[in-house]
């Protein structure tokens, strides 16, 4: 087993660390030794202290520590690690000092024992879907998506067993999604963002990308809580505890089915996994509800009116000392950010509240405990390609993965990410949970009924992905 | 939309904005102007934009 080590969910080896059968160190040094053997593949990490990630495990070997002792986990660099520069992929922030303190979301797991392994690729400040120079360890020409694509790849490469990331419009679902993965988003409010770089403040989301649902819980149970320096996470409903009962079952839930537009169109390995998906809940004894919710035609504009126009806000004095550093896709969008009129964006944020209010009718009238819908229409897509095709005509890829995961940042809703299955392509597809506002505990719930139901899929070989290219 | 309108925006704004670039902001500014932010005006009425503004002091 030793040598495998690496393949060990967080929770499994959580429960070997506790029980004294592994050792931090040791755990930490097949994290390592995987790092060497992966790494130069994936390209998934803008830093890894290997001196220190073992000299902090071997600290811990001794000890008896919080839920996550001695477990690596791995950090998008748009968050402030104490002593590392925080670069959020960017030559305009190639310059910045370390940083003096972890961002809450850092020091949260550090104080539940976790260590930090290194520093995880972003697309360009947290803003796009492609996350060079990171590849997908399920094929190594395409791109592990964004904009959390580092931890992504880390992740479903098996470096480590969890990481953070950042999600604006899909940036954590995308890749989860992309990779084979869980990716978390919680409730807009649940985790501070004290600490971590800013695309959107009204859209940011912190979350996870995690091998399973159990190890997404118990990294959300660390993370969360009020934080008084991001106020939006101040006198919020307490997290039910244990966030995943045991013997816990789904039988009686009402979930809405949303596949018409913005989730349509979706490749034919999408929808498979849809369906495939419906029926096993169905046996689990869910009511399957289709829903419809035409407010939705109109959130990709709000989405990208907002991200703009507050991202340009963010960055308007870099744009000023820096701009000849940011790269042509996210300068464009900083510019146009900067130059819209102020009745547009409000416009967007009246649209937001439609929505919002929208969905809080559905979930009303409709009974419903959660909605389930494709993370994203189409599988992973090729370094080059900067469209997708479906029945009905083409689509730019950014506009094709943002519009199915940007409803649930704008209505702020917990949105789960979980693997359906492996599609006839031979790439994984991922079904979203959304559930209503502060009730992650039913998105988890729901998401562990699909993985029991669909298996753990088997990660990606990274080797023969490499052969194979 | 003309260039000359986004480069003469740009400049009251303080925005630098190279000229070689100024036909891709031109056309994702179009882009986002068309696209109207959202819903239409008409669907909008009375509608309470998601801009929340806390007074409480928190100290």
């Amino acid at each position: 087993m030793r040598n495998e080590l690496w393949a060990l969910s967080m929770v499994d080896a959580a429960a070997l660390i506790a029980a004294r059968e592994i050792k931090p160190s040791e755990y930490t040094a097949a994290a390592l030794a995987r790092f060497d053997a992966v790494e130069p593949l994936i390209r998934a990490f803008v830093s890894v202290d290997a001196e220190r990630v073992t000299h902090e495990a071997k600290l811990q070997d001794d000890k008896r520590g919080g839920v996550l002792h001695g477990i690596p986990v791995a950090i998008k660099d748009i968050f402030d690690v104490t002593g590392t520069p925080t670069g959020c992929g960017s030559e305009a922030m190639a310059s910045s000092r370390p940083a003096v303190q972890d961002a809450t979301a850092v020091a949260r797991l550090r104080a539940a024992g976790a260590i930090v392994f290194g520093k995880t690729t972003t697309h360009e400040l947290a803003c796009g879907v492609y996350t060079p120079p990171t590849r997908n360890p399920w094929d190594l020409e395409r791109s592990p998506g964004g904009s959390s694509g580092g931890s992504g790849a880390a992740v479903a490469a098996g470096v480590v067993p969890g990481a953070i990331g950042s999600d604006t419009g899909g940036s954590i679902r995308i890749p989860a999604s992309h990779c084979g993965l869980v990716g978390f988003k919680p409730t807009y409010g649940r985790i501070s963002r004290n600490g971590a770089l800013a695309l959107s403040w009204s859209l940011d989301h912190v979350g996870t990308l995690t091998r399973t649902v159990e190890d997404a819980a118990l990294m959300l149970s660390v993370l969360a809580g009020p934080d008084s320096n991001d106020q939006t996470t101040l006198a919020r409903t307490y997290l039910p505890q244990p966030l995943l009962p045991a013997n816990d079952h789904v039988r009686g839930l009402r979930i809405g089915v949303l596949d018409d537009p913005p989730f349509a169109p979706m490749e034919a390995d999408v929808k498979q996994g849809l369906t495939t998906t419906l029926k096993r809940l169905q046996r689990e004894g869910v009511e399957i509800l289709e829903v419809k919710l035409p407010e939705l035609k109109a959130c990709l504009t709000a989405e990208f009116v907002i991200v703009a126009a507050e991202a340009g806000s963010y960055h308007e004095s870099r744009m000023k000392r820096a701009a000849d550093l940011v790269g042509a896709d996210v300068r464009g969008l900083l510019e146009t950010g900067l130059l819209l009129p102020a009745s547009l964006y409000l416009r967007a944020q009246k649209t937001r509240r439609v929505i919002q209010l929208a969905l809080m009718k559905l979930f009303a009238d409709e009974r419903l405990d959660a909605l389930i819908a494709p993370t994203v229409p189409a599988k992973a897509q090729r370094w080059d390609q900067l469209d997708y095709e479906f029945a009905d005509g083409t689509e730019p890829v950014i506009q094709a993965l943002v519009r199915t995961t940007a409803p649930f940042n704008l209505a702020g809703l917990p949105a789960i990410a979980v693997p359906a299955g492996i599609g006839a392509s031979g790439f994984p597809v991922s079904v979203q949970v959304a559930a209503r506002p502060f009730d992650e505990q039913t998105a988890l719930r729901i998401a562990l009924a699909i993985q029991r139901a669909t298996g753990r899929i088997q990660g990606p070989n990274v080797f023969a992905t490499a052969r194979d290219n | 939309m003309k260039e000359e309108l986004v480069a003469a925006w740009a400049q009251v704004l303080g925005v630098s904005i190279p000229e070689e670039r100024l036909t891709e902001v031109m056309q994702s500014l179009e882009g986002q102007i068309t696209g109207l932010g959202g819903l239409p005006a008409e669907e909008l009425e009375e509608v309470e934009p998601a801009v929340l503004f806390e007074p409480e002091w928190l100290e």
